[in-house]
């Protein structure tokens, strides 16, 4: 990341803008080398490859932590109900801690499936401290998960416009 | 009548005595058994509880060692002097409950104590030494996310199985020698032949992190993104006419783009390709800043093509017939211990087209998904890590074709890809 700041700083400095290396100017004053150029495209290409190594590692980590939590309200009742049980009560309590007041179907849909994984025999009011301990517990995964989906959504944007930059500076060198 | 009334003359009561002392004796008996009886019963409520228990803290083992492999980068949290919780108390209805500690177990291990309790309170300990070891798949086709079989595949060996961490779903009548098995759900409409288990609701399958860029160390040419080739020092190597062993550079080849998983703010452009154009190129392992494309058949039984392919884009495999294999350590300077066994490994998709012959031996590891269309024989295994949807090669993971896969669990893999696995344990 560090690197990538510092080639973004470089290239902000010779005024050539975000993303741009700075042969597409080629001509203009403050020329550099076609070597140059290249230089600084290998070196936002390495950035970007540490940061795709950085995402895919926070997306495993959020990822296995996401299932671990599932699998500890598997937990609670584990011949109660199926996986996709327990996934099914996470987006019902989802949709029913984002619906507006009036919006009683979502309650009422997360409280349904609630009851219906409760162990017989188990305490209504400790299951359902315990299962919507766990589902918070989710739902901070899920904002942690949301936010890096972002910030792929932006790396994703960099490799774009760094192949057009690779694709402009290939016809240049006539390698296309 | 007066016969009837005469007293008895001659008895002593000795019937009576005896038979009185026989009751008290067969009274004494039965006491006795009743009292063994309930022993016995006391003993064999003890014995299952004892079993459950125990039952309770295997369970509690097995749970820590996926708890640790999902949690590898806390590791060295977890390696305290003092045990420290690692699974609260977790109950498993209608048995009993079971906790997991953990602390440093010496030589980079920790050391998992798990203590199940049964009704009755009845308790079991056992303790075991988990480490991290290299990465060996149980089964040959794992994926992130979810899998479709929509081909007659053979999935065959001692691992020859298919897992898939999101919902498995068979449409055709595939052959899988070991288990075909989902974390979700797993749906068959043909009619799969599953040796194994069939199910879904199992549990997830660790998969470690692969990226084209942690096998960077590893290759003896760098097909570079601006259409040159580079060895490891760095230094171009010499084209002949534009092309190097038969890769060719494009950066404005199109390049088949499906629709996109996820909607995208993100205009595609094509990313630059390197392609096989002729049936002949070097062995070698060879590590690519693009795309890679293999239109052309290459490799016989006799001299398959020996080589790792590394990507940072997807690898689109499309000629009728390849016979590959990743380098092995009769292979001499061929061998890298930093790739070993792999012979794709991908940071997008993976692809196999209309291929109609041919052998591939290796790991194939991608980032994104997995498409196996044609009808190769493979012998190692397919992982598919769900972790990119930039390339539109492969949409959803899938077996499509008729694949002949074997995989017996036999190809060690370089060993900083690890899993947690359980190496000893013992009741306490």
């Amino acid at each position: 990341m560090n690197m990538q700041l510092l080639i973004l700083s470089l290239i902000a400095l010779l005024g050539l803008g975000s993303m741009e290396p700075a042969g597409v100017n080629a001509g203009s004053s403050g020329d550099i080398s076609l070597g140059q150029e290249k230089e600084l495209i290998d070196q936002q290409n390495q950035a970007l490859v540490q940061e795709e190594l950085t995402l895919g590692q926070t997306y495993r980590q959020l990822l296995d932590q996401k299932r671990a939590v599932l699998e500890q309200l598997r937990a609670l009742n584990p011949k109660g109900g199926t996986t996709q049980d327990w996934q099914d009560l996470w987006e019902n309590y989802l949709k029913y801690k984002d619906a507006d007041d009036d919006e009683d179907d979502y309650e009422d849909n997360y409280k349904d499936k609630l009851k219906a994984l409760r162990p017989k025999g188990v305490d209504k009011d400790a299951f359902k401290s315990k299962a919507e301990a766990l589902l918070k517990a989710l739902q901070a995964v899920q904002q942690q998960q949301d936010a890096l989906e972002q910030s792929q959504e932006t790396h994703d944007q960099k490799v774009q416009q760094l192949n057009q930059t690779k694709k402009d500076h290939t016809q240049k060198t006539g390698k296309n | 009548m007066s016969s009837l009334v005469r007293p008895i003359k001659g008895q002593t009561g000795v019937i009576l005595v005896t038979t009185l002392l026989l009751l008290i004796l067969l009274t004494g008996v039965a006491l006795t058994s009743l009292a063994t009886l309930g022993v016995n019963l006391s003993q064999s409520q003890n014995l299952v509880s004892t079993k459950q228990a125990f039952q309770l803290a295997e369970a509690g083992v097995q749970y820590a060692e996926k708890y640790l492999n999902q949690h590898q980068t806390l590791w060295s949290t977890y390696a305290s002097p003092t045990p420290q919780t690692l699974i609260p108390s977790t109950t498993l209805t209608g048995l009993g409950t079971f906790t997991v500690s953990v602390q440093d177990g010496g030589n980079s291990s920790l050391q998992v104590t798990s203590t199940g309790t049964a009704s009755n309170n009845a308790q079991a300990v056992i303790t075991g030494l988990v480490v991290l070891g290299p990465y060996v798949p149980e089964d040959a086709v794992t994926a992130d996310q979810n899998l479709t079989i929509s081909g007659n595949t053979t999935i065959a060996g001692t691992n020859g199985g298919v897992h898939a961490n999101g919902n498995l779903t068979i449409s055709s009548s595939p052959s899988i020698n070991t288990n075909a098995t989902a974390y979700f759900n797993y749906t068959a409409t043909g009619t799969p032949n599953v040796n194994g288990v069939a199910a879904g609701n199992q549990t997830i399958a660790a998969i470690p992190l692969m990226q084209a860029s942690m096998f960077s160390a590893s290759y003896d040419f760098r097909l570079s993104w601006d259409g040159n080739v580079y060895n490891q020092a760095g230094i171009a190597q010499p084209l002949s006419g534009g092309s190097w062993n038969c890769w060719s550079f494009s950066s404005t080849a199109p390049t088949t783009k499906k629709k996109k998983k996820k909607a995208s703010t993100v205009s595609p452009t094509t990313p630059p390709v390197w392609t096989l154009s002729c049936p002949s190129t070097i062995n070698s392992t060879l590590y690519f800043q693009t795309d890679v494309s293999i239109p052309t058949s290459l490799g016989t039984t006799q001299t398959p093509w020996v080589t790792t392919l590394i990507a940072e884009g997807s690898i689109d495999l499309t000629a009728q017939s390849v016979v590959a294999r990743a380098p092995n350590s009769a292979d001499g300077a061929l061998f890298k211990a930093g790739t070993q066994n792999f012979l794709f490994i991908s940071n997008e998709d993976f692809h196999i087209g209309s291929l109609s012959g041919g052998i591939l031996t290796g790991a194939v590891a991608a980032y994104g998904q997995v498409g196996i269309e044609g009808n190769p024989t493979m012998y190692g295994y397919v992982v598919a890590q769900d972790g990119s949807n930039l390339s539109g090669l492969v949409t959803a993971n899938s077996l499509s074709g008729g694949l002949n896969l074997t995989w017996n669990g036999d190809l060690p893999i370089p060993t900083f890809l690890k899993t947690a696995q359980i190496k000893t344990w013992k009741a306490l």
